[in-house]
């Protein structure tokens, strides 16, 4: 197995009795595209938040490089670079001179603030004050912020939100290209499963503050495979001309299947026309993060 | 430390904080000029205890209140408090860097009262030769060396509070009853945040014994210096536990 | 609570009445800090009352004592000028208060999108501030009274107590229209908040400044509700204003800025 980049054990955060984060052992392996999904409210920034040392564990501890955070947070922190939750901005100044600050602070030239500008496409808008930014641009100037220090691990909360569907895919891109062409390791948050699907190589869901799964995407995508529902007349009629094909479940009037591949379809409906059956409509369905989420919660499955 | 004072500078909200320093005892040194004056070194003296009373009862701990906020309200606005601590450096330099340029600009001014003062009692006649330095130079240090408990206390709970209003309604609230407080002699050296104006305008304990700054011993090290470190150090440790959830 | 509902309430009645204005504003001031504060002025003048009785009373009860003084004096005497100052600020933070949850929550767009006049929007607000200032100065008056009873001051002096809260009162709608004005027409806070604490301080202390402006109104309000000898109140900046005068600049003042401050949200490009 890979360096952990970041490992935690046991991460708990309490508010009164309720736990916001329960119990999360987060592996984030070197090189990886760790995509952190869970609907909103789930506990994905609070986590995050206890990543970076901004607030403390009720229990558990963290790990970023194998160095305990908040306690060594100084000697890893240059190697991190943070989105946290919205943008951070001051309206006052202009982008540059938002990231110069940071660039101040990590005695970084010149040079790199440009270099940063340039990856999230802000330079033309460099000059113009960060309060007048739109939404997404606020949300590029974070970014910008989060790479400025040439971080090995970048972690980006909830990075397309506001965007427009080109920005999305624009930064999906870069995100993907960062380990390639950089090195880096990322972890980002989203609530959207298409998205993380779309650029993460790992993935840890969580749900009212657990984990409940965490491995290779393709995993994931395994869970997530759909099935196909055929309406019929007949069900009881249909159900053994279906046989040998991966059933799920009859109901009353349809039949339901795993997924099927393309040929099997074109088989079962032509016998099942055959047959005499009636067939009033072929359906994929996908399910949904949500019922994924439920499956798990009902497995209680802890990865 | 070096780096984070120059990143505190570039963060300024320059144009509000200027105004705030550099009006603010303008205006105090303008509606405080004594209408009577006459000539000499005398006038001098009472011109200025009359433009210090003004300035340092109320308006400079009220200064201190509102630079504190203002030092600390580029970081709440716009979420910069969790962007400044993930970076790598330590809160205790954040938090201390703060309280440099709080500390600095109540100096700036101070020794802008200073200089208004002089001009403007000048352009109402009375004479260059006769500026009281030695009373006004121990005056101005004094005031600012008082004033800074107060300026730790604002800046403990502007780092906490997001609201403006609230830190200056505190800060109103306690400064206020410094008008009776500066005028008992029993309760007046107690009291921090009648510590400027008796510090400045010498109304302060009179006997020339055991004094420094138009203070008396006690008053400086006891209230002055334990204030200063019972605000600092408390700020400190609360914003250095403080959960950063904005 | 969310500002939605409030508005929603405020355009339920097709092009919303003053009632529904009323009511959705004060929907939404509820959970803010803005009834707290309305009497925690009052209560923090009765305490810094007691203290100073504690502290100095013997000093403070001699006058009264000796026949000098009537307890509306003793009273008044040293709290008069805080009580000005707290009605001065209360009225920059209760302005800055109900406008900044506007600000803050980007609302104003939200309600402009209905049926909702802009001028009723600011009179409305404008309204709930006197109205929350007047409760401040009403038990304001309480305090004093209790004091009064505490320290054995005679019966309590309701019709002089009554004069000072009142017309202290109506005396603080300049600097509130004022404030209202300012903290509306400013998306940033910090600078109407510094000008409405400060200025008034100064204003107040301030002989030379004429006595109708909206910071030294308070104070001539002060001086004759309480005889003249109310600290603060210094011989020289007495000018004679009576309580006709106080009320008419007072008005007239108030009717002036609240229009000014109705034209320039009307005005305003909400973004």
């Amino acid at each position: 197995m890979n360096e952990l980049v970041v490992r935690t054990t046991g991460l708990t955060k309490r508010y009164g009795k309720r736990a916001v984060v329960d119990r999360l052992d987060l592996h984030v392996e070197r090189g990886q595209i760790y995509g952190f999904l869970g609907l909103n409210g789930a506990g994905k920034t609070t986590t995050i938040r206890m990543l970076m040392g901004l607030i403390h564990p009720s229990s558990g501890s963290v790990e970023l490089f194998g160095r305990p955070v908040p306690a060594e947070r100084m000697a890893v922190m240059r190697r991190v670079g943070a989105l946290v939750e919205s943008p951070s901005y001051y309206a006052h100044l202009s982008g540059r001179e938002n990231l110069r600050v940071i660039a101040t602070l990590l005695d970084l030239p010149e040079k790199r603030i440009d270099e940063v500008l340039a990856i999230v496409r802000l330079t033309a808008d460099a000059g113009r004050r960060a309060g007048d930014y739109s939404l997404g641009m606020k949300q590029r100037l974070g970014i910008a912020a989060a790479l400025l220090g040439s971080p090995e691990l970048v972690v980006l909360d909830e990075p397309t939100n506001g965007l427009d569907p080109a920005g999305i895919h624009e930064i999906r891109d870069l995100i993907r290209s960062m380990p390639r062409e950089h090195g880096i390791t990322v972890l980002v948050s989203s609530h959207l499963l298409a998205e993380i699907d779309q650029m993460a190589t790992s993935v840890g869901v969580i749900h009212s503050g657990r984990l409940l799964f965490q491995g290779p995407i393709d995993d994931l995508r395994a869970r997530s495979r759909g099935h196909v529902r055929i309406e019929v007349d007949r069900p009881d009629v249909a159900l053994p001309l279906a046989g040998g094909l991966p059933l799920v479940a009859a109901e009353a009037g349809a039949l339901v299947l795993d997924s099927l591949v393309p040929g099997d379809a074109a088989r079962l409906v032509s016998a099942l026309v055959g047959g005499g059956v009636a067939v009033y409509r072929v359906e994929e369905r996908k399910r949904t993060l949500e019922e994924i989420f439920l499956e798990l919660t009902g497995e209680g499955a802890v990865a | 430390m070096l780096r984070m004072l120059r990143v505190e500078f570039m963060k300024m909200q320059w144009p509000l904080v200027g105004l705030v320093v550099l009006l603010g005892p303008l205006i105090a040194v303008v509606l405080g000029l004594n209408p009577g004056a006459g000539a000499g070194a005398e006038a001098w003296k009472l011109a200025y205890g009359f433009a210090t009373v003004r300035y340092a009862w109320l308006f400079y701990p009220l200064l201190a209140g509102v630079l504190a906020a203002l030092v600390c309200r580029p970081e709440h606005m716009g979420g910069g408090w969790k962007q400044l601590l993930a970076l790598p450096v330590s809160r205790s330099t954040v938090y201390g860097a703060k309280f440099f340029v709080l500390v600095g600009l109540l100096a700036v001014a101070n020794l802008v009262f200073g200089a208004v003062f002089i001009v403007a009692e000048m352009a109402v006649g009375l004479s260059a030769a006769d500026i009281p330095w030695s009373e006004m130079g121990p005056s101005l240090l004094g005031g600012w060396i008082a004033v800074l408990p107060l300026a730790a206390v604002q800046l403990w709970v502007s780092s906490r509070w997001k609201s403006f209003g609230a830190a200056l309604a505190l800060n109103v609230c306690l400064t206020l009853p410094a008008i009776f407080a500066a005028q008992s002699h029993e309760i007046g050296p107690w009291y921090p945040w009648a510590q400027p104006v008796l510090a400045m305008s010498g109304l302060g304990p009179s006997s020339a014994k055991g004094m420094a700054l138009g203070l008396s011993m006690t008053t400086l090290w006891v209230v002055i210096g334990g204030g200063l470190a019972v605000a600092l150090i408390g700020g400190l440790v609360t914003f250095a536990r403080a959960d950063v959830r904005q | 609570m969310s500002s939605v509902d409030a508005t929603r309430v405020a355009a339920s009645t097709r092009g919303a009445t003053a009632r529904g204005l009323l009511v959705a504003d004060w929907r939404r001031m509820r959970g803010t800090w803005l009834f707290p504060l309305t009497v925690l002025g009052p209560v923090g003048v009765t305490l810094l009352g007691v203290i100073l009785f504690l502290l100095r009373g013997e000093y403070m009860l001699k006058p009264f004592l000796s026949g000098e003084k009537s307890g509306f004096m003793v009273v008044t005497e040293q709290l008069g000028m805080i009580h000005v100052f707290a009605i001065g600020l209360g009225a920059a933070l209760l302005a800055s208060m109900i406008v900044d949850l506007e600000h803050r929550s980007e609302t104003w767009k939200a309600m402009f999108s209905l049926p909702v006049s802009r001028a009723g929007t600011y009179v409305v607000k404008f309204v709930w501030c006197a109205v929350l200032l007047a409760a401040s100065s009403a038990l304001m008056t309480l305090g004093y009274s209790s004091l009064v009873v505490w320290q054995r001051l005679g019966a309590v002096p309701w019709a002089d107590l009554a004069t000072l809260g009142a017309l202290v009162w109506i005396a603080s709608l300049p600097l509130l229209a004022l404030q209202l004005f300012i903290s509306t027409a400013l998306h940033n806070q910090a600078l109407p908040l510094t000008v409405g604490i400060l200025a008034p301080i100064f204003g107040m202390s301030m002989s030379d400044l004429a006595p109708w402006t909206p910071w030294t109104l308070m104070t001539q309000a002060l001086a004759y509700a309480t005889g003249g000898l109310a600290a603060g109140a210094q011989t020289e900046s007495l000018t004679g204003f009576g309580p006709a005068q106080v009320c008419t600049v007072a008005v007239g003042t108030t009717i002036v800025l609240v229009l000014c401050g109705t034209l320039a949200l009307a005005r305003r490009e909400i973004r």
